[in-house]
């Protein structure tokens, strides 16, 4: 077999999310000919959502920001993911002519082996242990370079992976991808004796053995990102995180004592782009001024119940009060 | 310049990054599409505005759809003329090289896999062919919404109330592709599954050992010890003024109308022609069809043709037969007069579409047959080929349409199993005796082996026996007692030769008919079988019966 990859591993010690994606995709901007790399991180307690996906619809990211977490969003496509530090994350990154997920997943497959858990990939993208998933893997593509990365349950918190990644009750019609549930397990609960530093050498033999070769390179990156600061601030800004997601619409309807209220939000780029209001209770003018002054803002609940504040100063400030409870209360 | 960006993989569309009129520069992220192999980016490379944007988020796109049209800009310092790119050459060895990932060459590209060879597969568009892509699949996914459309019309017979019903073709075409990509999808798995390499390209000859497939930023040479050529066929337009104007479709093309026209006329009667017919005209349509033979589906027997003409006359469809399309003129308010010859006679009728489905011929462009010595048949129209399916070439074979013998999906799958099987050794050659063939019109229709008429060319003293659909209960209950089974029996040998069947499943029945026929059963050894009741299978067994002197369940 031909052998002259060159193998580098790269460990993160950081569990910042946005600073583990940036140095992902700058080992990915960076990766040289006849390289592979290696990379294994950890985030912890993040929901990280797939290219082409929307947060308002995904998961509670409110409730994730409350407890402390952060919301990430990543380059390859598919359904969003809930870390914490009892999940390792893994990534190889090499050019399109080295790609091959099969070998990749070999990897993977021959590492947790050697833990005693016989796993299969179950051609869904998903790693398998007695029919259930412990591992969802992603790809990414562009100009000829290739990223395929996955996460690994050793012994994250379940009840807040179910917690924090359930799809909105609101009413939207979303353009994005949608997550598709599966069953998951732990690995723990095979192995009680696996933990993440026996994972992590575990696969770092495999990889060795694999591509039969030893790691000629390593690497431990411990937070900075002078080299990378441009894409670290692409992933903690909101307009990566929010603003990327594809278009949708959602409805709040409401019975209020003085009437009913329909409020329907067209929505691009993270951003209002249309409004239309309708109620029997409120005069034409206060629905116009009230869609106009939603129309462009950021959708942040924040930024919305500022500018039902400021109507109140011109209208009537009960039902514009009842307004404020309301959306306060809405699952956004 | 407009130029127009593509997919290059069957795939969803995610975050589109531009709108109408925005500039955009080489290099910029236009949008983002999620495919079975992963995310991938699509960039824009040169310099413009977007002029449109054909697509959606969310929308699920084909191999080679239209996403966004650009109108180049040439900037000062950017040099308008693109130099031509000299690819990098790669090279690779194989067993086996299939140029075609259609039915035929996607089935022999893993028969070959399975038998130990060592597999390359050449397609330049979507794996799974015309077949799946934009044929026999697709139009069966239409057929599927006719009925049910046709269903609900009829709902109040079968003590049924429907109010307000429509047809929603936006959606009839959507689920139409869904159930393709899923198919191709399925495809794309088994490749990866048989460890087969696809390359995604036009391939062509080099010489007789060496296939080039060229891709967007390589050329691959394939070092191959056998080749098989199933490159398939493509539509053939009548050689007329006004064959290619703007009104007139495809069957591609109208796979993928979205909105269902008020009048269509279709030129050729054909199977092709007559499916997309009936679908046509249960949407309420206003079909017509122009056929220059005396009959639609001229291969048949005229009992079938008169069964299915006089099935499409009630649905409402015009047959212009003995017709001779002789051109297709524009009209300012765009539409288009078809303009054609009955009995010496000019006539003209006037439609908002026109559907060209008078035959497909095989697809040998871009192949350089030269190269490698292949020869073709005595009529220049596909490729010559024995009972093998072997070409002049010892080790190039051909087949399905490419080889012009018979154009169905299932005898390209056939084929491809000879070749292979040949290729690895064996000695084993086509045998098309038994070809099944269906017809999705509304009754179905399918045949296996003779028809009446080519028993008696071929002058084999044969009986015939027929039973009817409105004697089976089962058809009866479903509320189709249309049509008929006809069965062929060799006088001489008492052997089942040929079948004919027009009615309600009857491309599901054929099956037995032709495990009958290939494995030369006697009318007695099928008298012999129970068939389950209620059935519409029954009227195998009544067929049988009454070429044997009698139908049990009916009297002349």
């Amino acid at each position: 077999m031909q052998n002259n990859y060159i193998l580098k591993l790269v460990k993160s010690t950081s569990y910042d999310p946005w600073y583990n994606l940036a140095l992902e995709e700058y080992l990915f901007n960076k990766v040289k000919e006849n390289e592979v790399i290696f990379y294994l991180w950890q985030n912890d307690n993040t929901v990280v959502i797939g290219r082409n996906q929307n947060p308002w619809r995904e998961c509670k990211y409110t409730e994730l920001e409350r407890d402390g977490g952060k919301l990430a969003r990543r380059l390859s496509g598919g359904g969003a993911v809930y870390h914490d530090l009892g999940n390792m994350n893994f990534t190889f990154i090499m050019r399109e002519s080295l790609y091959n997920v099969e070998k990749q997943l070999q990897v993977i497959i021959n590492g947790v082996k050697k833990l005693g858990i016989n796993a299969e990939f179950s051609g869904r993208n998903d790693i398998l242990v007695e029919g259930k998933k412990f591992s969802g893997n992603a790809f990414y593509f562009d100009e000829g370079r290739c990223y395929h990365h996955g996460t690994l349950l050793i012994s994250s918190d379940m009840s807040k992976l179910s917690q924090y990644l359930q799809v909105s009750k609101e009413k939207m019609e979303s353009k994005g991808i949608k997550s598709v549930q599966g069953r998951v397990i732990n690995l723990r609960e095979i192995n009680p004796s696996i933990d993440i530093k026996k994972l992590s050498k575990a696969l770092e033999i495999s990889f060795q053995e694999v591509y039969n070769n030893s790691i000629g390179e390593k690497v431990i990156m411990s937070g900075g990102t002078t080299e990378f600061k441009e894409i670290y601030d692409k992933y903690s800004s909101w307009k990566w995180r929010y603003g990327e997601t594809p278009k949708f619409q959602i409805s709040f309807y409401n019975r209020f004592s003085w009437g009913d209220l329909d409020i329907n939000l067209n929505l691009r780029d993270g951003e209002v782009v249309e409004v239309a209001i309708f109620s029997d209770a409120m005069d034409s003018k206060m629905i116009k001024h009230i869609e106009k002054s939603l129309q462009g803002i950021k959708f942040e609940k924040l930024e919305i119940l500022q500018k039902l504040k400021k109507s109140s100063e011109i209208y009537d400030k009960n039902i514009i009060s009842d307004m404020e409870n309301w959306i306060n209360e809405k699952d956004i | 310049m407009i130029t127009e960006v593509k997919a290059t993989r069957l795939g969803t569309i995610g975050k589109i990054n531009v709108q109408v009129g925005s500039k955009i520069s080489a290099g910029q992220e236009l949008l983002t599409m999620e495919t079975k192999k992963g995310n991938a980016v699509i960039k824009a490379t040169g310099n413009g505005i977007i002029e449109s944007i054909e697509i959606e988020e969310g929308m699920e796109v084909k191999v080679a759809q239209v996403l966004l049209k650009v109108r180049e800009v040439q900037g000062e310092n950017n040099v308008g003329v693109k130099e031509e790119k000299i690819k990098p050459v790669e090279k690779i060895q194989s067993d086996v090289t299939v140029i075609g990932g259609g039915p035929g060459g996607y089935v022999a590209a893993i028969k070959a896999s399975k038998m130990g060879a060592k597999v390359v597969l050449v397609e330049k568009e979507s794996l799974g062919g015309t077949c799946l892509n934009c044929g026999c699949i697709p139009t069966k996914a239409l057929v599927r919404s006719a009925e049910v459309y046709d269903s609900i019309k009829e709902a109040d017979a079968f003590g049924i109330a429907a109010k307000e019903f429509s047809v929603d073709m936006d959606k009839v075409i959507g689920r139409k592709n869904s159930i393709v990509s899923r198919l191709v999808q399925g495809i794309e798995y088994l490749m990866d599954k048989n460890s087969i390499k696809v390359i995604k390209g036009n391939g062509k000859f080099l010489d007789k050992d060496t296939v080039e497939a060229e891709t967007e930023d390589k050329k691959v040479q394939i070092k191959s010890k056998n080749v098989i050529i199933a490159t398939g066929s493509e539509t053939v337009y009548l050689p007329i003024t006004g064959a290619k104007s703007k009104n007139v479709l495809t069957s591609k093309e109208i796979l993928d109308l979205k909105e269902l026209p008020e009048s269509l006329a279709i030129i050729g009667g054909g199977v092709i022609g007559m499916e997309f017919a009936f679908i046509f005209a249960s949407f309420g349509v206003k079909v017509s069809v122009v056929e220059f033979l005396d009959n639609i589906l001229q291969m048949l027997d005229q009992d079938v043709i008169d069964e299915i003409t006089a099935a499409a006359e009630k649905k409402g469809i015009t047959l212009y037969t003995g017709s001779k399309v002789e051109e297709i003129i524009d009209t300012e308010d765009n539409k288009s007069i078809l303009k054609f010859t009955k009995n010496g006679e000019l006539k003209y009728i006037s439609v908002h579409k026109v559907l060209m489905s008078v035959g497909r011929k095989p697809y040998l462009d871009n192949l350089s047959l030269e190269n490698a010595g292949v020869e073709l048949n005595d009529n220049k129209k596909g490729i010559k080929v024995n009972l093998k399916m072997r070409t002049n070439v010892p080790n190039i074979y051909a087949i399905g349409d490419a080889t012009n013998i018979i154009q169905l999906a299932h005898v390209a799958s056939h084929q491809g199993i000879v070749a292979v099987e040949n290729i690895m050794g064996k000695d084993l050659e086509m045998d098309y005796s038994a070809v099944p063939s269906a017809i999705f019109t509304h009754p179905e229709i399918a045949t296996v082996g003779l028809s009446e008429k080519a028993a008696k060319d071929k002058g084999l003293d044969v009986e015939i026996g027929k039973f009817p659909y409105a004697a089976n209960g089962k058809a009866l209950t479903m509320g189709d007692e249309r049509g008929f089974i006809k069965i062929i029996k060799n006088k001489a040998t008492s052997k089942i030769v040929g079948a004919s069947i027009i009615g309600i499943n009857s491309a599901d029945l054929i099956s037995p008919l032709t495990l009958a026929i290939r494995n030369g059963l006697t009318t007695e050894q099928i008298i012999e079988t129970i068939f389950a009741h209620p059935t519409t299978a029954e009227v195998i067994h009544e067929g049988v019966l009454s070429v044997e002197g009698g139908a049990l369940h009916f009297a002349e």
